[in-house]
């Protein structure tokens, strides 16, 4: 009886709650990707709802804002300095905590929806992404060299904003889906789906949907032997590259 | 075909590599070389991170050396002594080589490293070649057999080191420390640029440690088999760059092109095929240097270390 009861009031209480006008839900076509031989990039699309006491509410002031961080990383910029007449790595910056991978989709610029303290806040947008650096710089300032590494992962695929009827595709007036682009080079761990929505500038509700990457199959007991056990995988390499030199040799002896 | 690599983390093109592990066969075949000084800047000119490509660049040469290894041991032209005194050397090179890759590898120095070392030797050994065939080309050409023969003379402050041994096979008598010398010059080579270091040991071992050429590149051979396993091993171990998919496509490319190579190289003449040779491997010089010399485009590189 009694959780009923609090079930009953609750969703009595939601239904009459101004503030929680609108909301969102959404969900992933795919929770795991698994990375095999043949991987070269992967597709996946972040799907949900809108749903408003009013279904006819007005789209105009309306927004939404779709992000998807993949594991932390430290990205280590190195800038090339000419020293006697060659071109080697000199200088360089850590950041650490950055993620590996980042998407945005905004259904308009980031600017135009809504503040840049409410960006940076909810790290919205590449501009916004933070990290400290970790090492010093001997030349150079540090914005350049994050710069560079967040053009670094842009160039991969790897940092990406989108906004516009592209990024976001809005199905009706309540549906919406995004694509969320993964290149063959995206790094294995959790990862995170987020999406906003926004009303004049404000965050009304958001919706967290995480999901994993990782190896599978030859790739990933591949990877784990070679890092887990590197004795026994240095050793099976050796042995069977000589099996294999051994057996060529049989085989086009008889040839 | 797009094939994932679990180590370099990446897709490659197969057919490139398998293509690339075939072209170099047969030019390893051709010239009777390892071939690991062309394959491992062809990775690296593929996109493969150097310390992969350094890496698992050993086990093709490892798979390439074993067939030659059988033969010369069938025909008895194996020094096996005077082969585990360079093998010993190998070691201790190979581990000193492997120590400098680690630490230059933490400093992000590892692609210097490995251009450098290769532009240097390189570009010696390709020039050198080049120079002697060349000379005998041009000797022919006049009529009068250039001879090869040089004075021992020179070389006698070798005989005055200590720890003699004998080495009955390669009818020397000599003190071990220019043997192990060399065995350890190629391990820290072997170690920093993937290759074998036949380029160097053959010649080394023929005006250096005067070695009768019967038994120089069996020896040759079963020292690069034992010192690039080792070598493979320090790497899986140490660094754990050694990617086993990307070494199988080498290998199953490289043994045929090797089968090819040895057919046509034994239709052109000894000295036109050194004098191609020398400028194959001074082309690969050149493209390494300037890659070090030009303005880069992109001053700026990235490296990603995944938090744990």
């Amino acid at each position: 009886m009694q959780p009923r009861l609090i079930l009953a009031i609750a969703v009595l209480f939601c239904a009459v709650w101004p503030g929680r006008a609108e909301e969102i839900h959404a969900g992933l076509t795919e929770p795991l990707i698994r990375i095999t031989s043949n991987f070269t990039g992967a597709e996946i699309v972040f799907f949900g709802a809108i749903s408003a006491e009013d279904t006819f509410a007005s789209r105009e002031g309306r927004d939404l804002v779709v992000v998807v961080r993949g594991p932390e990383a430290n990205l280590t910029v190195r800038r090339k300095e000419q020293m006697a007449g060659i071109w080697v790595n000199g200088s360089q910056a850590t950041f650490s905590g950055l993620p590996a991978y980042y998407f945005v989709a905004s259904t308009r610029p980031l600017d135009q929806i809504t503040t840049q303290e409410t960006l940076e806040r909810y790290q919205l947008g590449l501009a916004g992404l933070h990290s400290a650096a970790e090492t010093s710089l001997s030349s150079g300032d540090v914005p350049e060299y994050r710069a560079a590494a967040v053009e670094a992962r842009a160039a991969q695929g790897l940092y990406r904003e989108l906004s516009g009827e592209s990024a976001i595709e809005i199905i009706g007036n309540t549906l919406f889906q995004v694509k969320i682009p993964l290149p063959a080079e995206v790094p294995v761990g959790s990862y995170e789906a987020e999406a906003f929505l926004f009303r004049d500038g404000n965050v009304m509700s958001g919706y967290t949907a995480p999901f994993f990457i990782d190896k599978s199959g030859l790739e990933r007991w591949l990877f784990e032997k070679a890092h887990d056990e590197p004795f026994f995988y240095g050793l099976t390499c050796v042995l069977l590259s000589i099996g294999a030199g051994w057996l060529a040799t049989v085989i086009f002896q008889r040839a | 075909m797009q094939i994932y690599l679990p180590i370099a983390e990446m897709p490659v093109n197969a057919l490139l590599i398998l293509a690339m592990g075939a072209a170099v066969g047969f030019l390893s075949g051709m010239f009777g070389v390892g071939g690991g000084f062309l394959m491992t800047p062809f990775l690296i000119f593929a996109g493969i991170p150097a310390d992969v490509a350094v890496a698992t660049e050993l086990t093709h040469i490892i798979a390439s050396s074993v067939s030659g290894s059988i033969a010369h041991w069938r025909r008895r032209t194996v020094d096996f002594k005077m082969g585990a005194v360079l093998i010993t050397g190998g070691i201790v090179g190979s581990g000193t080589g492997v120590v400098i890759f680690s630490l230059l590898r933490e400093a992000g120095q590892i692609d210097l490293l490995v251009s450098l070392t290769y532009v240097i030797m390189l570009g010696t050994v390709g020039g050198l070649m080049l120079w002697e065939s060349v000379s005998v080309l041009r000797a022919q050409a006049r009529g009068a057999p250039l001879s090869l023969e040089r004075g021992r003379a020179q070389h006698l402050w070798l005989h005055g080191l200590p720890f003699k041994m004998r080495f009955r096979q390669s009818k020397l008598y000599m003190s071990v420390i220019p043997p192990l010398t060399i065995g350890f010059v190629v391990g820290v080579l072997a170690a920093i640029m993937g290759i074998g270091g036949g380029f160097i040991m053959v010649p080394a071992m023929i005006y250096i440690l005067r070695m009768p050429t019967s038994v120089v590149v069996g020896t040759s051979l079963f020292q690069i088999l034992f010192t690039t396993s080792f070598t493979t091993m320090l790497h899986a171990i140490n660094t754990q760059t050694v990617d086993a998919m990307l070494a199988l496509l080498l290998i199953l490319g490289g043994v045929i092109g090797v089968q090819f190579g040895v057919q046509v190289g034994g239709r052109l003449r000894g000295e036109q095929l050194r004098a191609l040779l020398a400028l194959l491997v001074l082309g690969v010089a050149v493209r390494l240097a300037l890659d070090l010399v030009i303005p880069p485009g992109e001053p700026f590189s990235v490296e990603v270390k995944m938090g744990t």
